[in-house]
């Protein structure tokens, strides 16, 4: 009895959440519709945003990566996307599953020698490869060195096509997310971040576990580079190496709350909002920016979204401290 | 065979953490393992489970060798194990603490079906209403029953219990007994690594000892207990023939006294005779006991020993009245867990006091309390009559206090003389330092010998040495020794720590100095001791009335005893229920005026 109201109530929750989701996707889908060229490319940024955060998160918040070299699946998806474009002149898709599929290579080649760095080590590890990367493609001619390369024009795709594109991404990597922490891996995930020894000696492989969410978080950071390859419709490898992808991620995710789904989608919100309103002043941006982080570390250590939840608990407890007194005295009468 | 262990040994550097071990495990037995502090025990477990490899040896699973799995590996055959401290996943609720087991480690891949075993499970230790809850935020006592139940979610074929008693109150004791015993009726295999007696020789089939790395007795609890090589693990030695001052090793009269506990009547009973005899009785009243009984075990008891009361008031002039160092009513402990309850000891100059008592009874706790490592939540520390709570606690080497930490804690990218020299920070033992690291070397001539070399390079013992010889640089008017004698080839500075106190360096005073002792005397250090505090962590403080002073030249012996009793911890008050019991049963306890249980002394003849 018990336990049918709890599943009825964990439904309805559910549901609710569900028909929240259904609603804003609508509204995001009628954006290219009913909102102008400027709310597009916003939301087209805060998409490709999501999904890096979500990458980013599924190592940092759900397995305990923290990593500073995510600029370098970026990048690679973007320039094999672009290279397969103009090279083999293989239709965007095709070339988009290919740069995916390089960045996971990339990354799988990596592993090994990049988890046996631990805590800070592993970040910073990630950090330089990721820089040398920079370097090489700067100065590797074939790419067009610090010139980079401009995606064939003819067959490029419209600015709205690409909105959706990216939409399917974020939500793509949403779904992935919460598929994955619903899952045995996930669970593995969370453990090797809670304690890695103690997971290895309850079975888990630490080293594939980890390498599942390592190449996840490839695949989808790969996708977000190359989609962003054939919006801009050029590249070059100082801004599409640049570490600030990686931060961007890094700073919505804590900002948003680091561990959690909703928290990185209202991160990218909040920080996107932020970027715009300051867009003319660069350097300002960049403080408040820092400011904030600092901030939602040392007070929200959950994020916005952890300061929301523990808000919506104070306003709530009242009522949920009198139902579960209630239920006592009825408990007691029986 | 389930297990089989053939040969096995570990070293870590110079140290060899496991030698040339062997044992079996049958299929629904319940192996005990016990032995001292340091004694490998641990270890043993983590190569069992791979989380290092064996230097040499085989270990068979079922008869398949186990030995150079990874660990995930060895888990997912069936062998499921907990740690001495919780390790649970913090962010992770509890049922999901137990998911991850059964999922990775078990057989269920489906959630759902995970999750409803893993309810099982908690309902079976006590944690269902917990289940929701995150990891983090559990007690002591229901991190250790998660401990227990991650294991359990594995499904295990063969479970390896770390302590899992260790730090619980009696009652918490009994309830994870039970536990234990349903699962013992079901026919799981066990290896069980506890200090709670009442538990290890309750459960097991049969124990096997280690000492030094080495297995030194294996049978059953009585068989095992007659061993004189654990009595001597144990207890240690009369060390009537080593003596220095060529006292009869017949003199003196050992009193042992056994807690009530293990009488099962209320009544204590006594055994007095040698060091010997009085620690072997002790050792076999433990083994009888069976699970501790609370109400039995505590009953007041104030151990009546002939021969060895030596009124305090028999002072020797050298002693003055102020105490150097005064500890009063201190409570202090980490967050949730209170180590300390209400400790009171006072610490003469000249005098050496030992700090014995069972692992988790609070002995590191008290001295990283008077040595500022800890905040006190309540009572006071005076040192020369400062209060310390005014005084920071890098200060603390200027006014003459110097500890050497448990677990060495050498500076590993110094030289030795780097260490030493450091040791010597203070203004006032900088100005003497060449003469301190003359007398310091004189000392241990091997520090001498290896200066130039990294810290880390030297062997366990040597190591110690330094971590004393560092102490000793700054000039102590009082030092702390915190197990110095916890590892193998330690054997060595007792001498040293011997000499250094009949030849005072010139210059500075008689020093008072507190030596902590591992739970079990037998390695050297508390023959040191004036007087020992069996440091029983349990609510009531007690205090060995036995002071003695010291002569020049002669040392007192003390070998404490361990007992059942002894083996109850102190515990926090996790819950707001534990409070109320605490602070309920506390004024209780001191009104009843208990006194330490039970103290094996020996006391020089001729003072």
């Amino acid at each position: 009895m018990d336990k049918q109201l709890r599943q009825l109530k964990t439904d309805k929750k559910a549901y609710g959440k569900l028909a929240g989701l259904l609603g804003l996707a609508a509204f995001l889908l009628l954006i290219p519709v009913i909102g102008d060229s400027y709310a597009e490319l916003f939301f087209y940024l805060l998409f490709i945003n999501v999904a890096l955060a979500q990458s980013w998160n599924l190592l940092a918040g759900y397995t305990g990566l923290i990593s500073l070299g995510h600029a370098a699946f970026f990048g690679i998806g973007a320039y094999t996307t672009a290279l397969v474009m103009i090279w083999l002149k293989w239709p965007f898709f095709v070339a988009l599953i290919l740069g995916a599929a390089a960045s996971m290579l990339f990354a799988l080649i990596v592993s090994r020698p990049i988890f046996r760095l631990r805590g800070i080590y592993f970040t910073i590890g990630t950090m330089v490869l990721a820089e040398a990367l920079r370097i090489w493609m700067i100065n590797w001619e074939k790419t067009g060195g610090a010139q980079g390369v401009n995606l064939p024009l003819e067959t490029a795709l419209s600015y709205t096509t690409m909105y959706y594109i990216a939409f399917v991404l974020a939500a793509a990597s949403v779904i992935t997310l919460a598929v994955i922490l619903r899952s045995k891996i996930g669970m593995g995930l969370r453990a090797i971040r809670d304690n890695e020894r103690s997971a290895r000696n309850s079975g888990v492989n630490i080293y594939r576990t980890k390498l599942t969410a390592f190449l996840i978080s490839a695949l989808i950071t790969g996708l977000a580079g190359g989609i962003h390859a054939e919006y801009s419709g050029t590249i070059e490898p100082y801004s599409i190496f640049s570490i600030n992808w990686t931060l961007t991620a890094l700073v919505i995710v804590i900002v948003g709350g680091m561990g959690t789904i909703t928290g990185p989608i209202l991160g990218a919100f909040i920080v996107g909002l932020l970027g715009e309103f300051l867009i003319h002043y660069p350097t300002i941006h960049l403080i408040i920016l820092g400011f904030i982080l600092i901030a939602v570390i040392r007070f929200f250590p959950g994020g916005l979204r952890g300061a929301l939840v523990t808000l919506y608990r104070l306003l709530t407890e009242g009522r949920s401290a009198r139902k579960i007194a209630g239920n006592q005295s009825g408990a007691d009468a029986k | 065979m389930m297990l089989r262990l053939e040969n096995v040994s570990k070293s870590f550097g110079a140290v060899a953490a496991i030698s040339d071990v062997s044992f079996a495990v049958q299929k629904g037995e319940v192996l005990g393992i016990m032995g001292p502090n340091g004694a490998g025990k641990t270890t043993l477990f983590n190569l069992i489970m791979g989380e290092f490899p064996v230097d040499r040896g085989t270990i068979h699973f079922n008869d398949k060798p186990i030995h150079g799995l990874s660990s995930h590996e060895i888990a997912a055959m069936g062998l499921g194990r907990t740690y001495q401290i919780p390790q649970p996943y913090r962010g992770m609720t509890v049922v999901e603490n137990l998911m991850v087991g059964d999922m990775f480690g078990g057989k269920h891949a489906s959630l759902s079906r995970a999750r409803r075993r893993a309810y099982e499970i908690l309902d079976r230790v006590g944690l269902a209403d917990n289940a929701e809850k995150l990891a983090g935020s559990l007690g002591l006592l229901d991190l250790k029953r998660l401990e227990l139940a991650k294991a359990l979610a594995m499904n295990p074929r063969l479970l390896l219990l770390d302590e899992i008693a260790g730090g619980l109150v009696e009652n918490e004791v009994v309830v994870l007994r039970d536990i234990l015993d349903d699962l013992k009726k079901e026919g799981v295999t066990m290896l069980v690594i506890e200090h709670v007696m009442g538990i290890l020789f309750g459960l097991s089939d049969r124990i096997v000892v280690l000492n030094f790395g080495q297995l030194i007795a294996q049978g059953t609890a009585k068989e095992v207990m007659e061993e004189p090589q654990v009595i001597e693990a144990y207890l240690g030695t009369a060390h009537a023939a080593e003596d220095r001052d060529g006292r009869p090793a017949s003199g003196p009269s050992v009193a042992a006294a056994m807690p009530a506990a293990s009488a099962g009547s209320g009544a204590p009973s006594a055994a007095a005779g040698t060091a010997e005899e009085a620690a072997s009785a002790a050792l076999k009243g433990a083994a009888s006991s069976g699970a501790p009984d609370g109400s039995a075990a505590s009953a007041a008891f104030d151990a009546p020993t002939p021969g060895t009361a030596r009124p305090a008031a028999s002072a020797a002039p050298a002693v003055s009245a102020q105490p150097l160092l005064e500890v009063v009513s201190v409570t202090a402990g980490y967050d949730k867990f209170i180590a300390l309850f209400d400790v009171s000891l006072e610490i003469y100059e000249g005098e050496i006091t030992g700090l014995i008592g069972v692992n988790g009874a609070g002995k590191t706790s008290l001295i990283r309390a008077i040595t500022k490592g800890i905040p006190l939540m309540g009572g006071a520390v005076r040192y020369k009559g400062i209060d310390l709570a005014t005084v920071e606690a890098h200060k603390l080497a200027e006014l003459g206090i110097s500890q050497s930490i448990e677990g060495r804690k050498i500076f590993p990218e110094l030289t030795v003389l780097e260490n030493l020299e450091l040791g010597a920070y203070n203004k006032r033992a900088r100005q003497r330092r060449k003469q301190t690291l003359r007398e310091v070397f004189d000392l241990f001539p091997i520090l001498e010998e290896k200066k130039n070399q990294l810290g880390t390079l030297l062997s366990g013992g040597q190591q110690q040495m330094l971590a004393i010889g560092r102490a000793l640089m700054s000039l102590p008017d009082f030092l702390i020794l915190d197990e110095v004698s916890l590892r193998p080839g330690a054997g060595g500075h007792r001498p040293a720590v011997q000499g250094h106190r009949g030849d005072q360096p010139p210059g500075h005073d008689d020093s008072a100095r507190g030596a902590k002792h591992p739970t079990l005397p037998g390695h050297g250090a508390p023959r040191l001791c004036d007087r020992t505090r069996a440091d029983r962590p349990v609510r009531q403080r007690r205090r060995t009335e036995k002071q003695r002073r010291v002569q020049k030249g002669v040392l007192r012996r003390l070998t404490p005893s361990r007992t059942t009793d002894g083996l109850r911890r102190l515990t926090s008050p996790r819950t707001t229920d534990g409070l109320r019991r605490l602070t309920s049963r506390a004024p209780a306890d001191r009104r009843s005026g208990r006194r330490c249980r039970s103290c094996f002394e020996k006391i020089a003849t001729d003072i």
